[in-house]
């Protein structure tokens, strides 16, 4: 058992490291969204503006950052055959899904956050929630969606571990993730984003409550599939 | 009647393995016991790596199995074997002591900050430990792989053209160990090694048996002593 939370702990530091540091991608992806939510700002014309077309920039953005690091992190294992040395210590792969997913999903709902922040800064305007700001709708707006971010991110996370390790063996590894990433992904990606719209057209939390689960039974289909197969699909 | 003392590490029948449709092993059938040091020779594409690939299981096979009958399960092979390749198997954007460090962790509970430092020291990076692995030539990445395998004392070891980038000196380390089958001052025994390598004369110098692989297949075991180094030439031309 001690090994077992010891491989975890191990595996976790070595992934965020990985994500926070050097090439840092983290700070990658989120220099992408802030760019991604200033070309939309400032260019596109008020009137073309809505509440609804503003989440749909934030999800995008998310959606995009996401797949960054998954890239990111699906890339340092293939570059060097690194995966090998791991497979060959014996380590188990579904606790391999589990730690690499726990990475993700930590480093990804910190850029859920940080996005979140950014976007309110850049959107907070009067024109798109008829006469209201996002402050004005008070602090439960902001749950919301950090609720319907977390949860689509554990989702996202752990289908792009299990994509990533599909695609790892194929010599079109980085078009394979996308192929595989994006359509899968998208049940959880509108589920949330219809989440976030209905909230800030003043929908209220009951109505709501379905979308949520329906995230969270897509999360554990995910969960299942991963610690289910990646063990298969990680040999050769 | 030494049957009773043969203790099988591994044994292997009719193991195949293909890629795009091209068998690149088939048919491969064999075992290997306590105290087995083979070489694998052959011509290039003959299916040397790939069969020490399917051995320790970084393959799946296509057909036929692989059994450690040597081993209480796979997790106790693996707790007891390395694979020492020509692919450096480390995370580039990590330094030297982290990577070593994060292998050591993934395999044995305790800290080992004293014994990676031997092993660094030993294969001459103490100095490039805190250095990212992506700033590192060929060699020193041999090294390094080389370093994590005196950390971990594997009973077993898998060689698959090992001394690729070495300079002399770390050719002439590597050499040192296989000979004295471990390093017994750190009370490391190598059970038992399997070595893909093309210089054939270091080959035979190193290992007992000798395994000529071609297209594939298993097409000869010779033991060491029964054959000579022209003998062996001229087999393999």
């Amino acid at each position: 058992m001690k090994l077992v939370s010891n491989v975890f702990f191990n595996i976790l530091k070595k992934e965020l490291h990985l994500l926070f540091s050097g090439s840092g991608f983290f700070w990658l992806s989120l220099i992408f969204s802030i760019g991604l939510f200033m070309l939309f700002r400032f260019t596109l014309p008020p009137e073309h503006m809505s509440g609804e077309t503003a989440v749909s920039i934030l999800w995008a953005a998310h959606l995009i950052s996401c797949l960054f690091c998954l890239l990111a992190a699906q890339e340092w294992e293939w570059e060097w055959f690194a995966y090998r040395a791991v497979r060959l210590s014996g380590t188990q792969g579904h606790l391999v899904f589990v730690s690499k997913s726990t990475a993700s999903f930590i480093a990804l709902v910190l850029l859920w956050l940080l996005e979140l922040i950014i976007w309110f800064i850049f959107f907070n305007s009067t024109f798109m929630f008829a006469g209201d700001t996002f402050i004005d709708k008070g602090i439960n707006i902001i749950n919301m969606f950090i609720l319907a971010g977390s949860l689509t991110t554990i989702g996202i996370t752990f289908l792009g571990q299990l994509a990533a390790i599909l695609a790892l063996h194929s010599r079109f590894r980085h078009i394979l993730l996308l192929i595989l990433f994006f359509p899968l992904s998208l049940p959880v990606l509108i589920a949330g984003s219809s989440f976030c719209r209905n909230i800030i057209n003043g929908g209220m939390w009951q109505d709501s409550k379905g979308i949520l689960n329906l995230i969270i039974a897509f999360l554990f289909i995910y969960l299942a599939a991963g610690i289910a197969l990646y063990d298969y699909l990680w040999e050769e | 009647m030494p049957e009773k003392n043969i203790n099988r590490l591994i044994c292997f029948s009719n193991l195949g393995k293909q890629f795009d449709y091209r068998w690149a092993v088939r048919k491969a059938q064999g075992e290997i016991i306590e105290n087995d040091y083979l070489a694998l020779l052959g011509p290039n594409g003959a299916g040397k790596s790939t069969l020490l690939h399917l051995l320790t299981r970084l393959y799946k096979a296509h057909e036929g199995e692989v059994s450690y009958p040597g081993f209480k399960n796979l997790r106790d092979f693996y707790s007891k074997m390395d694979l020492l390749s020509h692919h450096s198997m480390f995370y580039p954007r990590l330094s030297a002591f982290e990577n070593i460090d994060f292998f050591n962790r993934l395999r044995f509970e305790k800290e080992a900050k004293e014994s990676i430092d031997y092993a660094l020291e030993f294969t001459g990076l103490q100095q490039a430990k805190r250095k990212k692995a992506d700033g590192f030539s060929r060699g020193m990445l041999q090294r390094l792989t080389l370093a994590r395998m005196i950390l971990i004392k594997p009973e077993m070891v898998f060689l698959d053209e090992p001394f690729t980038g070495l300079d002399l000196s770390g050719q002439k380390m590597l050499i040192q160990i296989l000979q004295k089958r471990g390093m017994p001052e750190i009370s490391w025994k190598i059970k038992s090694f399997i070595l893909v390598d093309h210089d054939f004369k270091r080959a035979h110098e190193l290992s007992e048996q000798l395994w000529i692989v071609t297209k594939g297949s298993l097409a000869q075991k010779i033991e060491k002593k029964k054959i000579s180094l022209k003998e062996l030439e001229k087999k393999l031309s």
